[in-house]
């Protein structure tokens, strides 16, 4: 008893300590975590919460990096991403940031090494495990927003699984344009319910989310929503039966799947871009740590077969 | 082994924050897997895990009924959680050994978060033994599986899957021993596969 009474204000201690591990309070944390709960029960339901100000603008991930603060521990592993790079300045300043926050922690580039991979715009080429977590990056989580202004009613239509207006609004654009013209953020259905944005990820990465073996977090920081797509739940990106959904192409004009120049790799998302020199157009895995570990393997077997 | 506190207090694992990020993320990872069972005994020390379960929940921004009389005078200002009637508390704890008189929050179409979460106490939980057997399917589980309950009135099973049976709308439940953590949220789909008298133990 007197045990208890005693330690009754131990959350205020710590909460007030200079900055708290992970830089938001318990109180702040205990809120997202228990919205993360809610969003992993209703797969795809936007969870609102009072996203916190963080030292950096909302929209550098903020939402993202509230998720990671509120999850991570000192036994945890961190990977952060931004366009498959570790190395862009945003991944670099994200890392830095919970790195100085989260005192014990680890962090790697190699998505084998994490547990917790924090990204932007890319969901990692290597398929990711039971025992890892995702947090995705979210700039606009509602994809209905292209159909209907009013927050209110979306929320009903959501409810309601009512997806009727953004079906014809797709549709139309194909009509018009002949082509599926959302390269990111292609809405998908999760549990044959909710249509979720699935993020500024590529069309390519969107399967990935389906039957994935590893939890998905989303987390919009200047919209405060999180949503999830839990391990093992089908994710279906919309489509019609006359257009089916397909993911990027990377053929040349002869119809020959074009590979990375970095590690002949002919199954990944590649970047183009213009060699500064020569003028000539090269394609490298968007991925950097999978193109790594590519080249590793290569040399690997070149060294044995040498 | 008791853990101090900033300012050297004895305090009981479950009220620090380190405690609470290890036994949220289990609890993120059992509601994300329904079937997969986590032992929290390493934590507890002498603390129930339905008191832990609470303790990485709530505040006081969230109510809690506590429908059985399973907590103490003292657990209350420690859970910061305001007392609410049952048919308005966001979190709810029962022994699930008696019948549920009451309708839980269920959400709204429009906010489905809404609805309340239930914390179960049982007397046992495992893969193999138990009075109940129970068949679960639905998102995150990976084809089907199975768990085995026991010291859960059979009405409570009912009445679940009576409150979830218009998603979004429904109840999320979290279902604990002595010590072992059950994920059940609103999708997942659950049937009685066999009632047992003697909990399976031939
Ligand atoms: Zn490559």
């Amino acid at each position: 008893m007197s045990n208890q009474a005693k330690t009754s204000d131990t959350p205020f201690r710590q909460a007030s300590a200079e900055y708290n591990f992970g830089f938001l309070d318990e109180y702040a944390k205990k809120e997202i975590r228990r919205s993360v709960l809610k969003a992993i029960a209703i797969p795809g339901y936007q969870v609102p919460y009072s996203s916190r100000e963080m030292p950096m603008g909302r929209g550098f991930g903020t939402g993202g990096l509230q998720l990671t603060l509120s999850l991570i521990g000192k036994q945890d592993t961190l990977k952060v991403i931004d366009q498959g790079s570790d190395d862009s300045v945003n991944a670099v300043n994200l890392r830095s940031f919970i790195e100085m926050t989260c005192p014990g922690i680890d962090t790697t580039t190699k998505v084998a090494e994490a547990n917790l991979i924090q990204s932007r715009h890319r969901i990692p080429e290597q398929a990711l495990r039971e025992d890892q977590v995702l947090v995705l990056q979210v700039p606009y989580p509602d994809a209905l927003v292209v159909v209907e202004p009013s927050e209110d009613k979306r929320k009903i239509m959501h409810g309601e699984a009512d997806y009727s207006r953004l079906l014809v609004k797709l549709y139309e654009d194909i009509v018009k344009f002949d082509e599926i013209t959302i390269s990111h953020r292609y809405p998908t259905r999760i549990n044959r319910h909710y249509v979720i944005d699935s993020s500024p990820i590529p069309r390519w990465d969107v399967p990935k989310m389906n039957d994935s073996k590893a939890l998905i977090l989303l987390g919009a920081g200047r919209e405060k929503k999180i949503y999830a797509v839990p391990p093992y739940t089908l994710a279906e990106p919309l489509e019609f039966d006359d257009v089916p959904f397909r993911v990027e192409g990377f053929n040349d004009e002869t119809g020959k799947r074009r590979t990375c120049h970095r590690c002949g790799c002919d199954h990944s998302f590649l970047d183009e871009f213009i060699d500064a020199r020569s003028g000539e157009k090269l394609y490298q895995c968007s991925d950097s740590d999978y193109c790594d570990e590519q080249l590793k393997s290569l040399s690997v077997n070149q060294s044995l077969e040498g | 082994m008791l853990k101090q506190d900033l300012l050297g207090a004895y305090v009981n694992p479950i009220w620090l924050a380190d405690t609470q990020q290890a036994l949220f993320k289990s609890l993120m990872q059992v509601l994300s897997r329904p079937g997969r069972l986590d032992n929290w005994a390493e934590w507890l020390e002498n603390s129930p895990a339905y008191l832990a379960v609470l303790a990485t929940l709530l505040d006081g921004e969230v109510s809690l009924a506590d429908v059985s009389g399973l907590l103490t005078e003292s657990n209350w200002p420690l859970l910061q959680a305001h007392k609410s009637a049952v048919e308005q508390a966001n979190y709810i704890l029962c022994d699930a050994t008696k019948a549920p008189t009451f309708l839980p929050k269920l959400g709204t179409l429009s906010s489905p978060d809404f609805a309340a979460t239930l914390i179960l106490k049982v007397s046992s939980l495992d893969k193999m033994q138990g009075n109940i057997r129970l068949k679960l399917t639905g998102p995150g589980v990976n084809g089907e599986t199975e768990i085995c309950v026991s010291g859960i009135d059979q009405a409570w099973l009912d009445q679940r899957n009576e409150w979830c049976s218009a998603f979004p709308l429904g109840i999320d439940c979290i279902l604990v021993d002595d010590t072992q953590i059950l994920g059940l949220p609103r999708t997942t789909k659950v049937e009685i596969l066999e009632v047992r008298d003697n909990g399976g133990l031939n």
